[in-house]
């Protein structure tokens, strides 16, 4: 494998990588929450209404 | 009929999700305390004839008056107010059989409901165990419902209870269980009319909306449900009357519901005299919750966990460390000279390897997690802390989330829905974070690998400084508490209402299951996040590239050497450089992060460019361009209290954000957190050097 083929594979995962944490970004902005494994998504601290 | 809708609730911790974890073969975080169940979930099992059931696992209330958020799932959930879910048709009320009088009053609730009722009579080997007989047959009569005894922890009565639920001719109770007092009821009467009116509402709905607008209006208008404006207006006419009376409407209505009750615990439940004088649990309560011995028990556990996760762990560590090494050496030894072969041998291995390493001890940690949850201690730990807890005007409630904290902040942070005031909620939201989650161990571990080698001290020392961290984690947390109700969110300390589950044998399956399933999220987290930012931040070592440069000079000269040099001004008076700099940035993606920067930061020194060693020795080997060592054991613990205070966890502020509502209260933490550890490090620097240490 030559160098630049390297340079072009190693560029193309470099890409991926960045596309992912992105796209997970602003899946979970969105309000999923996978670490605690729900998918409610709101807000559920509100002030009370008067 | 199309596929029926379940709803399993009950009082907290009487074994909810046991049981459906049990029918759908999910695996929803069971506990043997109370609130371990936030949010409403939902799973799937089939009748007897196949058919498809839908199950709703509810968070567990002690009323249909909810006082808490997660209170108000069930609630709203049952009554068909949840435009998420649809309304219930059938309900499974799992009742504590050996606290039968307490759960029957919300199964009576429920009973009120007009929905078809099976009621799950779970925990009986216990109630047994009490000396308490319970005629199961006579209690069914009572109730007008089918009455499945179970013992959900061994799987005893979960085909009796899916045989229930597949029945057709499910029907819910042919009359009222109890009556309502004879000064209420025209009021009720009106009352329902007026609900019945405002949308359309099943007869059974309205009567138990109307006796919730009567009982304890403030915790549904407060949770914003939409109440009829016209028995929102007939209620304060009556209650008004019923002032000037000097007649107190609620209380009636809650004794009335007792008596009706305590009428049947007393013709179904036969107590043997086994019961009389102190339990088992409350023999062992007498020295676990002891003043004195109660704390020398939590410290004791705590060390326990500690020197195992030392100790055991060592082996499976070097292993790992090993192999990661290997594979290292071999893909420089194996593949042609070039970008590829870098971004794998200085990217990928040394940052994801270096995170995996710690998988044996954060394994360790979670399977005594997982057995002292299961045995019941969480609650008296919770018992011991409240006193703690109660004198910085900390809710007692709020040693859960905190407890769950110890894990990931953010199902700590979920879990605070079930604190009732909207005040301490934030309180325990904002100082959650300073617990000592588990994504901070891989970075004190490899700190006190560097600053104490095994060679030169005891195990001791080690398990000494990881205490401490967790102690500093901890009392810091009581300290921002303790300042915040006295500041910004200002408020009465509530008591605590605490229920001691009995200790149950900890299942040694469900334990090695727990740890198996933190095993999954750890290497998931590796293999994905972890991956990824080893492979970004490779990039950001490598270019732009400076001609004919050392390695060293290359990464000063590259992207990530151009950002940390730019914040190096800021963290210089803490004895940190501009390479610990872009740790501290990346690792705001998650704090393990900080390791794996390290390791492909560091595994392109000079003298190491085509070898990879252990990530502790080429940190010693690191120096700063004087000469001077960088991780000095001073530098070290500097970095480990930063780790306790900094807010370096981007999907916790994000979960602050959804659980707040605002981005007010994240930044606030962001801000106080970050100045907190910016302002003790420099402290802890500065008095370092006025002792001596380098």
């Amino acid at each position: 494998m030559n160098e630049t083929i390297q340079t072009v594979g190693a560029l193309g995962l470099v890409a991926a990588a960045l596309g992912f944490l992105v796209w997970r970004w602003l899946r979970r902005r969105g309000g999923a929450c996978e670490d605690a494994d729900c998918r409610c998504g709101k807000s559920v601290l509100r002030k009370p209404k008067k | 009929m199309s596929e029926p809708v379940y709803a399993f609730v009950g009082n907290p911790n009487c074994g909810k999700s046991t049981l459906f974890n049990a029918l759908t073969g999910l695996r929803q975080k069971v506990g043997n305390y109370p609130g371990v169940t936030v949010e409403k979930k939902v799973g799937e099992c089939f009748s007897q004839h196949g058919r498809r059931m839908q199950i709703i696992d509810l968070p567990g209330a002690y009323s249909l008056a909810a006082r808490s958020p997660d209170e108000a799932v069930m609630r709203d959930v049952l009554l068909g107010r949840r435009t998420d879910t649809p309304r219930p048709d059938r309900v499974v009320c799992i009742v504590d059989a050996t606290n039968l009088e307490r759960n029957l009053y919300l199964a009576t609730q429920i009973l009120d409901l007009g929905v078809p009722v099976i009621v799950a009579l779970n925990m009986m080997d216990l109630a047994e165990a009490n000396g308490l007989r319970i005629d199961v047959a006579a209690l069914s009569a009572r109730l007008g419902v089918p009455v499945i005894p179970c013992r959900a922890n061994v799987g005893g009565g979960i085909t009796e209870l899916r045989l229930a639920m597949s029945r057709a001719d499910l029907a819910p109770p042919a009359q009222p269980l109890w009556s309502v007092p004879g000064e209420i009821a025209p009021a009720l009467e009106e009352l329902v009319a007026e609900i019945s009116r405002h949308g359309p509402r099943a007869a059974a709905v309205a009567r138990a909306e109307a006796l919730l607008v009567l009982g304890d209006r403030k915790s549904l208008t407060a949770s914003g449900v939409a109440v009829s404006p016209g028995a929102l207006a007939a209620a304060d006419r009556w209650e008004a009357k019923w002032k000037a009376e000097d007649f107190d409407w609620r209380g009636a209505l809650v004794a009335a519901r007792y008596d009706a009750v305590g009428e049947i615990v007393r013709d179904v439940v036969q107590s043997s005299g086994a019961a009389e004088g102190p339990s088992v649990s409350d023999r062992i309560d007498a020295v676990v919750v002891h003043p004195v011995w109660g704390w020398a028990m939590l410290v004791a556990v705590m060390a326990a966990m500690f020197l195992s996760i030392f100790t055991l762990a060592e082996y499976p560590m070097g292993w790992i460390d090993s192999g990661v090494t290997w594979l290292a050496a071999m893909v420089h030894g194996t593949m042609a000279p070039g970008d590829l072969r870098d971004l794998f041998a200085d990217g990928v291995i040394p940052g994801v390897g270096g995170i995996i390493v710690f998988l044996p001890q954060i394994l360790i940690l979670f399977f005594f997690i997982g057995l002292l949850e299961q045995t019941g201690y969480m609650s008296r730990a919770a018992f011991m802390m409240d006193r703690l807890m109660s004198r910085v005007g900390l809710d007692g409630k709020s040693f859960i989330p905190l407890l769950s904290s110890y894990a990931c902040a953010i199902p700590g942070i979920m879990a605070t829905r079930t604190i009732e005031s909207r005040k301490d909620r934030l309180v325990t939201i904002l100082v959650a974070p300073l617990m000592t989650c588990s994504a901070r161990l891989p970075v004190y571990l490899l700190l006190i690998a560097t600053l104490v080698p095994n060679e030169r001290v005891p195990v001791l020392t080690k398990v000494g400084l990881m205490f401490a961290m967790f102690a500093l984690g901890t009392g810091g947390a009581f300290f921002f508490a303790w300042l915040f109700k006295r500041t910004l969110l200002r408020g009465e300390a509530p008591m605590m209402i605490l229920e001691l589950p009995p200790y149950r044998l900890p299942s040694l399956f469900s334990a090695v299951l727990h740890m198996g399933e933190r095993a999954f999220m750890f290497l998931r987290k590796a293999g994905t996040v972890i991956l990824a930012i080893s492979i970004v931040l490779w990039a950001l070592t490598t270019f732009p590239r400076l001609p004919n440069a050392t390695p060293a000079e290359q990464i000063a000269h590259s992207y990530a050497g151009q950002i940390g040099h730019a914040i190096e001004p800021a963290i210089e008076p803490l004895g940190f450089d501009w390479q610990i700099g872009v740790g501290l940035i990346t690792s705001f993606a998650a704090r393990e992060v900080f390791v794996s920067s390290m390791a492909v930061i560091f595994n392109v020194d000079d003298n190491r460019a085509d070898a990879t060693v252990p990530l502790r020795q080429a940190l010693l080997d690191a120096h700063w361009p004087d000469g001077r060592a960088l991780f000095t054991p001073l530098v070290c613990f500097t970095l480990m209290v930063f780790y306790v205070f900094a807010l370096q966890c981007v999907s916790t502020i994000v979960i602050v954000r959804r659980e707040t509502g605002s981005w007010k209260w994240p930044l606030v933490q962001i801000g106080y957190m970050t100045a907190t550890a910016w302002l003790a490090c420099f402290v802890v620097r500065h008095l370092g050097l006025l002792l001596g240490f380098a």
